[in-house]
């Protein structure tokens, strides 16, 4: 075999790896730390603890899967690595949620693009939410020691003719673009980052950290989901698991009990509040869940007269924050365009076609090129996010509701790509938008677009950076925990994730997330290693 | 910007957990006529309809409006009736492991667009679903997509997205979409750790 399988090593050589889907009875385990989920948050957060010589346990909901099973076959990997199977949406089922199931979570799946939080999205955090301690200057060794830790560097092969449209098009018009940072080491320029990396060239939480973890004699337990923390008097005292089945629909009814120290929640968004919410942990405020930000993305196909072959080579390698804070941090939305790889499953499901047009589209997938906004929301008093709600059977739902300013982003981020991808050779446009047709002129386009009725359903909405949540701060009101990550009522109860953000990012999400789980999992080990700290 | 249709937004208190009735009053027919219907569908959904054999989410019934769907949806992209069927599996083994609040949800859409106290009144269609022509199946995906209730909107995206995604997923439909397939397979595709 060409690519060694860590797991498959790590395995034989010892790690303590469970897969409780075998269970055939409750089962207890015992830590100082337990940590729920295993993406960006956890596997930073247990590699840090691990090394600092504390027994941890890290519980995953989704399968463990590895390069021996990343076949780059789509109908594989969104079944088993994805979040309800790929088909998570939003409460009105208006948006398409993207998000990771397994071990590594979205890091497992995600396409790699590695950006440090921009500066005036730190300095909103200070001044309106209080955010202690994560100025640009006071988080640049965090996001440096992450860099080294997992191998970011701007990637400097030329892009694959995907990201070279965007490139083009930005370039004729004079609009500012970038190479994209990529967490990678010898990567093969593929383009399944989506699917899972089959060479382990992709850096994520799966080939560096979580290994990292159990070589330090930490243990993981899979296909188990935190389904609520056991707590009294202010203090949690383990977390209570389901089993699940293999297919990770239906808990087996075997329960797995880990008591620990102490608890840290990294089951990202969405999924990190449900646990709070299950386990009806004290929220005085009302605030858990809510604030919740997606990064709405609208996205447009440009017919090329050149072969472009958007699902080969690296999958995100071109940047533009031309519109990004060009109307001020909190003005009218601003956005981030990117392209998404063009697998042809991936494909199908964004276009907002059917019938005649949605064959006509996928006929032509060589030739296409595909470009996103990332609709930057979170930082004006008309975007206040979705909230977490938990349904009948315990599972949480996100409802997020566009308005009007929200629309108004999708509309000129639609315009903006149009221009764009007709300033680079376009021979035609189409947003996605049912019944939108293929504009042939950028002229057309405008007209086209500036008229067209956007609204929920007929209009594509995705969405694969769920953020906030369980926002921190100082103030009790407005947070959830503390600007260390540290729950404001719980004693020993930490949320060391994606949720933490009190607004949406700006950028693609990963680097955040490890830049403040490194901040925060490096003052817990302080914390946990010296109990006279008091906490504030 | 006035283009969006603010004035038709989704009910401030929709419910996911829609039992069938609410299902059908405030969405997909409208008004109280289906009082009857529906208590009649409660009922007969309490035992759920046995799996068609060799499937692991569909039921026998729902089989023709799935058939359909595929032909309105994916259209002349299918080459053969044995290709279409091979997309009704795919997404019969793909809605099976879909999160048991789809399922539901999924269930409870195939239930009133193939019951016949539902049927006609839900979708517009009298006939058999197997007996539609392709004009006749897109008619039905039209008048869903260009509702003024929203509920069947949703329901038209996301069967959509849901067949659309199948179809171009399966190798079969490869040459349609001209895509070349995975790079390198001979060293990269391995044998499955399967842990
Ligand atoms: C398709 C896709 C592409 C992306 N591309 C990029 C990119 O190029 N660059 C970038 O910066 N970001 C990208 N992202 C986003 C980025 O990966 C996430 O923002 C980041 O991983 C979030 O980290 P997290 O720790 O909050 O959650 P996740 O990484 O999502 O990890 C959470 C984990 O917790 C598990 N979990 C949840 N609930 C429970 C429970 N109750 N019990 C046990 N386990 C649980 C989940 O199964 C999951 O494995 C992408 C995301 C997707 C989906
Ligand atoms: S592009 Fe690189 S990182 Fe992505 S799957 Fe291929 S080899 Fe892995």
């Amino acid at each position: 075999m060409a690519i060694k399988d860590l797991f498959a090593e790590g395995v034989a050589s010892g790690w303590k790896v469970h897969n409780a889907s075998r269970f055939e009875k409750d089962t207890t385990l015992e830590a100082d730390v337990a940590i729920v989920g295993t993406g960006a948050g956890g596997g930073t957060t247990a590699e840090i603890l691990a090394m600092a010589g504390f027994r941890v346990v890290m519980i995953e909901e989704g399968p463990l899967k590895s390069s021996n099973d990343f076949n780059m076959d789509e109908r594989e990997a969104y079944a088993t690595l994805y979040q309800e199977a790929v088909g998570r949406l939003s409460k009105d089922e208006a948006i398409t949620i993207l998000q990771g199931r397994s071990v590594g979570g979205s890091t497992t799946i995600n396409w790699t693009s590695s950006f440090r939080t921009p500066e005036p999205t730190l300095d909103y955090w200070t001044s309106e939410f209080g955010v202690k301690g994560t100025s640009v200057n006071e988080m640049a060794p965090w996001f440096a020691d992450r860099e080294e830790r997992l191998n970011v560097h701007i990637w400097e092969i030329p892009p694959n003719a995907n990201n070279s449209v965007l490139q083009k098009g930005c370039d004729a018009l004079g609009y500012e673009w970038k190479m994209i940072p990529r967490n990678i080491s010898g990567c093969w320029n593929l383009g399944y980052c989506g699917t899972g990396c089959p060479t382990n060239a992709k850096q994520s939480m799966l080939v560096t950290t979580i290994p990292g973890a159990l070589q330090r004699n930490a243990e993981l337990l899979f296909l188990a989901r935190a389904h609520y923390l056991r707590h009294k008097n202010g203090k949690v005292s383990g977390v209570v698991c389901q089993a699940m089945d293999e297919t990770c629909v239906k808990p087996t009814g075997k329960t797995i009990t880990v008591k620990a120290k102490h608890v840290v929640l990294s089951g990202g968004s969405i999924n990190s509040p449900a646990v709070l919410m299950r386990s009806a942990i004290p929220d005085p405020y009302n605030i858990v869940g809510k604030r919740t930000f997606l990064h709405p993305v609208p996205m447009t196909t440009a017919i090329m007269p050149e072969k472009i072959d958007g699902y080969h080579g690296a999958p995100q390698s071109v940047h533009s924050d031309h519109f990004q804070w060009k109307d001020g941090v909190t003005g009218p939305i601003g956005y981030k365009l990117e392209v998404p790889p063009l697998q042809p499953k991936l494909a199908a499901a964004l276009f907002r076609a059917r019938s005649e047009d949605l064959a006509d589209n996928m006929s032509k997938l060589p030739y296409m090129n595909v470009t996103l906004a990332l609709l930057r929301d979170g930082f004006h008093e008309q975007s206040q996010g979705g909230r977490v709600e938990i349904r009948n059977d315990g599972s949480p739902v996100l409802d997020y509701r566009m308005n009007e300013y929200l629309w108004d982003g999708m509309r000129r981020a639609m315009l903006s790509m149009a221009e764009i991808q007709f300033a680079a050779g376009a021979s035609t446009v189409r947003p996605h938008h049912y019944g939108a047709p293929h504009y042939k002129s950028w002229k057309e386009a405008k007209a086209g677009i500036s008229d067209l009725n956007l609204r929920e359903y007929d209009t594509l909405i995705g969405c694969a950076h769920v953020m906030g949540g369980c926002p921190m701060g100082e103030d009790q009101k407005r947070s959830v925990v503390n600007s260390l990550g540290e729950h404001h009522q719980m004693d020993n109860l930490s949320v060391i994730d994606g949720s933490v953000f009190p607004t949406s990012i700006g950028a693609n999400p990963q680097l955040s997330v490890y830049g403040q789980a490194a901040r925060m999992a490096t003052n817990l080990a302080e914390r946990l290693g010296s109990p006279v700290i008091t906490r504030t | 910007m006035n283009k969006n249709t603010s004035a038709e937004k989704s009910p401030g208190g929709f419910n996911p957990a829609l039992n069938r009735r609410t299902f059908l009053k405030t969405g997909l027919v409208g008004g109280a006529i289906l009082s009857t219907a529906g208590a009649a569908l409660s009922l007969a959904g309490s035992t759920p309809a046995p799996k068609a054999s060799g499937y692991l989410f569909f039921a026998d019934t729902d089989i023709p409006f799935i058939r359909a769907l595929f032909r309105g949806i994916i259209g002349n992209a299918i080459p053969s009736e044995e290709i279409l069927m091979l997309g009704v599996r795919d997404l019969d083994k793909h809605s099976a492991k879909l999160s048991p609040e789809l399922q539901k949800i999924l269930r409870l859409l195939f239930d009133v667009a193939t019951m016949p106290l539902t049927k006609g009144l839900a979708t517009g269609v009298w006939k058999d679903w197997d007996n539609l022509t392709t004009e006749e199946v897109y008619a039905f995906l039209n008048r869903w997509q260009h509702s003024r209730l929203y509920l069947n909107r949703m329901a038209h995206a996301s069967l959509v997205q849901l067949t659309s995604m199948s179809w171009y997923g399966m190798p079969e439909s490869f040459e349609h979409s001209d895509y070349p397939g995975a790079p390198y397979t001979s060293v990269l595709i391995t044998k499955p750790n399967n842990y």
